[in-house]
């Protein structure tokens, strides 16, 4: 991994999380899904983490570890499928 | 030669005795400090994670710069259009509702003259919708005063939540309308007390049997809190072929249009059954007063009045002297 695409990814990060930070669900949803399929983001499990640590109510689920994490298992699951079949 | 062996073998219980009382205090102790510094360690570092992005939110909130100003008038009048509009739509713009908006407007701008001492103001910089979960941040934290546990009220004593988490300069307030939490509820009209749940977005839901004659107006108190006015029925959901009704609650400012709100200087104290029944029949006495200046007043002076007065000014008065 070069030190370009390393500071290129960390940007895109960064900006996920401040739109997942300020609910710009238009942005974060597409741009969150791109990120997923062009990466192998496990860091969005720690996102999702970070933002139920600091924002969850008491007792409530911690909606977005399980949403992320969903997320990320199931893309890394279809990725496979998918790249077969763009490749046919 | 044997007693020396029996001492070394006794000797040797005691250390591996020792050694493992040791380890076991210990564990006991790591297991304590992490119990007690792991929570701690772990919220202080998510709190430094997003500070840059609390500075961000603050500073378009309330900063005087020309930018976060351009984007707060633009978003304000944004909001302030689309409610009109929605208002318009609904209600087609008669001249009642353009006068309904300006007085929210003033009651809205009034609220910071109307706080009483034993609160602190707050501005709301952000809302559900713009933040992750269903909750309201505040500009004020610890080093303001504010508490764990708070209650947090709209205007003199509507109560809308409570203060669930604390920073050095923010604060996280959940609502009674948030997913998932329920509170009991009096529904003057029907005149019962009852559950009821948050829906999220501001809307609070009652759920009461068929038959309970549920209008729309009526009020709905929360009185396990002082002074828990929450709002009006404003809308209703019944069935035929369902056992139960729903009744949707909503405050006279819709959480989207919250700014100012404020903020109990301690923690809630949760009302016994018999207390916030008193507090429910207080309320429902005083429907019908308003506070009118004694100058304003004019009423005539009864004969019971002067009878009263007479009385107590011929009275001796006994003073309690509380040495404490």
């Amino acid at each position: 991994m070069s030190a370009n695409f390393f500071i290129f990814r960390c940007l895109i990060f960064v900006t996920l999380s401040f739109t997942w930070y300020f609910s710009l669900l238009v942005v974060a949803l597409p741009l969150s899904l791109w990120y997923l399929y062009s990466f192998r983001a496990y860091e969005f499990i720690v996102l999702g983490l970070l933002i139920d640590l600091y924002f969850l109510p008491a007792g409530m689920i911690p909606f977005y570890t399980v949403s992320f994490s969903v997320a990320v298992l199931a893309i890394e699951l279809l990725k496979p499928r998918l790249n077969t079949k763009s490749q046919l | 030669m044997k007693k020396s062996l029996l001492t070394k073998k006794v000797s040797l219980r005691h250390t591996s005795l020792n050694r493992r009382i040791g380890l076991a205090l210990i564990m006991l102790l790591l297991t304590v400090g992490f119990y007690f510094v792991v929570p701690k360690v772990v919220t202080t570092a998510v709190t430094v994670l997003w500070y840059p992005f609390d500075s961000v939110r603050i500073w378009i909130a309330e900063s005087g710069s020309s930018f976060p100003q351009y984007i707060r008038e633009r978003a304000t009048l944004i909001d302030e259009l689309e409610s009109y509009k929605i208002k318009l739509a609904t209600e087609q713009g008669t001249e009642n509702t353009i006068k309904k908006l300006q007085i929210e407007n003033s009651e809205l701008r009034n609220l910071t003259g109307s706080v009483p001492e034993a609160r602190i103001l707050a501005r709301v910089i952000g809302r559900p919708g713009t933040l992750p979960y269903d909750i309201v941040m505040l500009d004020r934290g610890s080093n303001q005063g504010i508490v764990l546990d708070a209650p947090v009220f709209l205007g003199a004593d509507q109560v809308i939540g409570f203060v669930s988490k604390v920073n050095e300069k923010t604060s996280f307030v959940t609502l009674v309308t948030t997913p998932g939490y329920s509170s009991s509820a009096y529904v003057i009209g029907p005149n019962i007390y009852t559950f009821a749940e948050g829906m999220g977005s501001g809307i609070l839901r009652v759920r009461v049997p068929q038959g309970i004659l549920l209008r729309t107006g009526d009020m709905v108190l929360l009185p396990a809190i002082d002074s828990g006015v929450f709002g009006l029925i404003s809308h209703i959901e019944t069935s035929a072929t369902q056992p139960e009704q729903y009744g949707f609650v909503t405050t006279n400012i819709p959480t989207q249009s919250l700014y100012y709100v404020s903020v109990g200087r301690e923690g809630i104290i949760p009302n016994s059954f018999a207390k916030a029944d008193s507090l429910v029949a207080n309320f429902k006495k005083d429907l019908f007063t308003v506070d009118v200046p004694i100058n304003l007043l004019i009423t005539p002076e009864t004969s019971t009045s002067t009878v009263n007065s007479q009385l107590s000014s011929s009275t001796p008065t006994t003073t309690i002297i509380n040495n404490n």
